[in-house]
């Protein structure tokens, strides 16, 4: 070997290690998960059948599917506008409004997030209780009826967002004030003496020398919304009617209590396909942008 | 350092010899049985202590035992016994939960065991629906019913009757309403729950035989679930809510709070198992304690014009099923045949409150609840199962999920029943009739 050719082959060799489990706990469950999409069988079941395509054409005339998908979109864009516009908006006011007590303002809405999901989806499952419910009794000074807000169709799949929501926002928060902390004082000194108001400051100033640390709070949070599942099942497990229903929760639905794991498989194809596409949109817009 | 590195690679092989040959010493002394139940409590401490009398009598055997939530033990159970990792027992709901394992050839066939020697007499109520073609495939230890409790005080202060009839359901329900109780109360939000009463109206309104060929899709496909007496079924659970049996937001409870809703006097009816006695009143019981003596059960209300036997009850027994893999299928009859011995069926009756599932195992000093429901079972001119469990699960899903969307108005009981009719004949054309 010379040593222009080892001298290649050196950087792999470090690589070797995580490429290895790179192969074994990713690639490989991602192609077998795509292999099982194409047969019909039972998790107890010794055989199988080759069904080709017929899982996935399957779900594209299964009604639940579809809104299994709507609300996975729903929980990706509530959570974006709430979790990363709101976390924005309180980073700064943080950042250049509130000057005493900075540290337990952040403190307070950060700590939601140490929490288990579980137990704030316990906790939230518990606020919406239709008899004992904390959101009712507030709602019923101002002559809002009680109602069971993860029992109404309409109403538990945004229930289960606005959890999600209260958790996470401080999170985003954290990430996006973190950007603001490392703006330059002079740009808005500069921006005072030129006469900018603190909300021309955050529009001009603020949101542009961060946009790359939004947007990679977009990232996270529309990804993390596609493979929800821990709220959806603690709160509704997808109910009523699976008018609450997620793509992982029909995921496995659909595998383990239905036991259809080919339909299953082709559910997490699809979630797979979709942040796929979504990542590889914007992982290069994101270089750009840096 | 070659020394010291051979030196230690000889104790590594040294140590893995030693243990590798421990392993197999304790292997040839000590049986291991592997059993996975439900994580009920009363009933772990129960069964704990089964185990240790058990292994004092066996010191040759260990029972493992590996408890999870329903819902958790279901997808463990399925994953464990596909890939081959089986418990040697293992809990098992009768009908088709059991049957889906029975004909994948999982189970171990139990008749010779039982018919030659089996220390106690089972009630046919609760080995039949373990007895699927010609052949026992798990052996039942309590049974699982469905009663109508109703609140004595209630009754007794308006002068009311537990109602006989569907009709005279709405007229105690209107005397109930007006003096500011909700009649009857369920945990509405939840498809099980009202799986429950369409299990018995259905059988109520077209008799056992037909509903079990259908639920079995013994039909030509356009005749599957086609009778309009299910559709009929719905509407009927659908009115007590418009009609004012249920309260107004029934469809959005959840069980436990239904629950509450009876045992602290909101509401004056409940459809409760026989296991909510043991949630009730048992050891970390939920009741308040003067609730014990106010209430009293019945059957579900008779439907007079329906084609079905209206004598019968809801209910089925609950067993435990040895896998067909296991390595230590003899040592696993055996602490069956110790777990339902007469002394731990009676522990069945008064540690958990529970229906026994052999003869003669109810003691004198039961609870009254229990002799109350081994009463009236006894009085009972049948028994129907669960439809969650009797259903092929993927029919039974869309089923359940159905009843709920018809209870909070976002379908109707003809769409609900469209629905069920095309999973059915889906179901049917990947599996065929099911039969044993």
């Amino acid at each position: 070997m010379s040593s222009r050719q080892s001298h290649t082959a050196f950087p792999y060799l470090f690589l070797a290690p995580s490429l290895l489990l790179f192969a074994l706990f990713i690639a490989y469950p991602i192609a077998q998960n795509i292999i099982n999409s194409l047969f019909r069988f039972s998790a107890i079941s010794a055989s199988r059948d080759y069904v080709g395509l017929d899982n996935f054409l399957r779900l594209l005339g299964d009604d639940v599917f579809w809104t299994s998908l709507l609300n996975t979109l729903r929980f990706a864009g509530a959570s974006v506008v709430v979790q990363v516009g709101l976390g924005t908006v309180l980073a700064a006011f943080l950042h250049r409004g509130v000057t005493r007590l900075k540290n337990t303002y952040r403190f307070a809405i950060f700590v939601p997030m140490v929490m288990s999901v579980v137990a704030v989806g316990l906790l939230w499952t518990l606020i919406y209780d239709p008899i004992m419910g904390l959101f009712n009794q507030l709602l019923s000074f101002i002559g809002i009826e009680a109602r069971g807000w993860l029992a109404d169709p309409d109403t538990a799949i945004w229930a289960i967002i606005a959890a999600a929501c209260w958790q996470y926002t401080g999170f985003t928060m954290v990430i996006v004030l973190a950007g603001m902390e490392s703006i330059s004082s002079q740009l808005y000194e500069a921006a005072l003496i030129d006469g900018a108001g603190e909300v021309k400051s955050f529009f001009w100033i603020t949101v542009p020398m961060v946009r790359h640390v939004i947007a990679v709070a977009v990232l996270i949070t529309v990804i993390g919304s596609f493979k929800v599942f821990d709220y959806v099942w603690v709160m509704t497990r997808g109910g009523p009617a699976h008018a609450s229903e997620v793509m992982t929760t029909y995921m496995y639905l659909l595998a383990f209590t239905t036991d259809r794991m080919g339909l299953g498989s082709a559910v997490a194809s699809y979630i797979f396909g979709i942040t796929l596409t979504i990542t590889a949109f914007r992982i290069p817009s994101l270089r750009i942008s840096r | 350092m070659r020394k010291t590195v051979l030196a230690l690679l000889v104790m590594l092989i040294g140590s893995l010899v030693v243990f590798a040959s421990g392993q197999q010493e304790a292997s040839s002394e000590q049986k291991v049985v592997e059993l996975h139940m439900l994580a009920e409590q009363d009933v772990i401490a129960m069964v704990e202590g089964v185990i240790e009398r058990f292994e004092a009598d066996n010191p040759d055997i260990t029972v493992e035992l590996v408890t999870r939530e329903v819902e958790a033990y279901k997808t463990a159970i399925q994953v464990a016994v596909g890939s081959g990792d089986a418990p040697d027992i293992f809990f098992v709901w009768s009908g088709e939960y059991t049957g889906k394992f029975v004909r994948e050839g999982r189970l171990l066939d139990l008749t010779d065991y039982v018919r030659q020697g089996w220390p106690s007499e089972f009630f046919s109520a609760t080995l039949d629906p373990f007895t699927l073609g010609e052949s026992v495939w798990a052996i039942p230890y309590s049974l699982e019913s469905k009663f109508l409790y109703y609140n004595t005080a209630h009754f007794d202060e308006l002068g009311l009757d537990p109602p006989e009839t569907w009709d005279e359901l709405y007229t105690v329900a209107r005397e109930l309403n007006d003096a500011g109780y909700i009649p009857l109360t369920a945990g509405g939000s939840l498809g099980w729950q009202l799986a429950h009463y369409i299990s018995l109206l259905n059988q109520k309104l077209l008799g056992t035989e037909h509903i079990l060929r259908d639920y079995n899709l013994d039909r030509d496909p356009d005749e599957l679930f086609a009778a309009p007496e299910y559709v009929e079924a719905i509407r009927m659970l659908v009115d007590l809510k418009e009609g004012g049996v249920f309260g107004p937001n029934v469809h959005a409870l959840p069980y436990e709070a239904a629950q509450a809703q009876f045992y602290t006097g909101q509401a004056s009816m409940f459809y409760g198992g026989t296991w909510t006695l043991a949630i009730w009143n048992g050891s970390n019981g939920l009741a308040p304690p003067e609730f014990r003596d106010q209430y009293a059960l019945t059957s579900l209300p008779a439907v007079p014009d329906g084609a079905g036997d209206q004598g019968v009850v809801l209910g089925a027994p609950i067993g435990l099923a040895v896998s067909a893999d296991s390595d230590v299928k003899e040592e696993a009859i055996a602490f069956l045949k110790y777990f339902t011995s007469q002394p731990n069926q009676r522990r069945v009756v008064t540690e958990l409150n529970r229906l026994p599932a052999t003869e003669g195992a109810v003691p004198d000093d039961a609870p009254s609840e229990l002799k109350q429901i081994s009463d009236t079972l006894a009085e009972a001119t049948g028994m129907v199962g669960w439809l969650d469990t009797v259903v092929e699960i993927s029919i039974s899903n869309v089923y359940l999920n159905g009843l709920v969307a018809a209870l909070n108005g976002s379908m109707t009981p003809e769409e609900v029943m469209e629905g069920v009719r095309e999973q059915a004949v889906a179901v049917q054309e990947e599996i065929g009739r099911i039969s044993y």
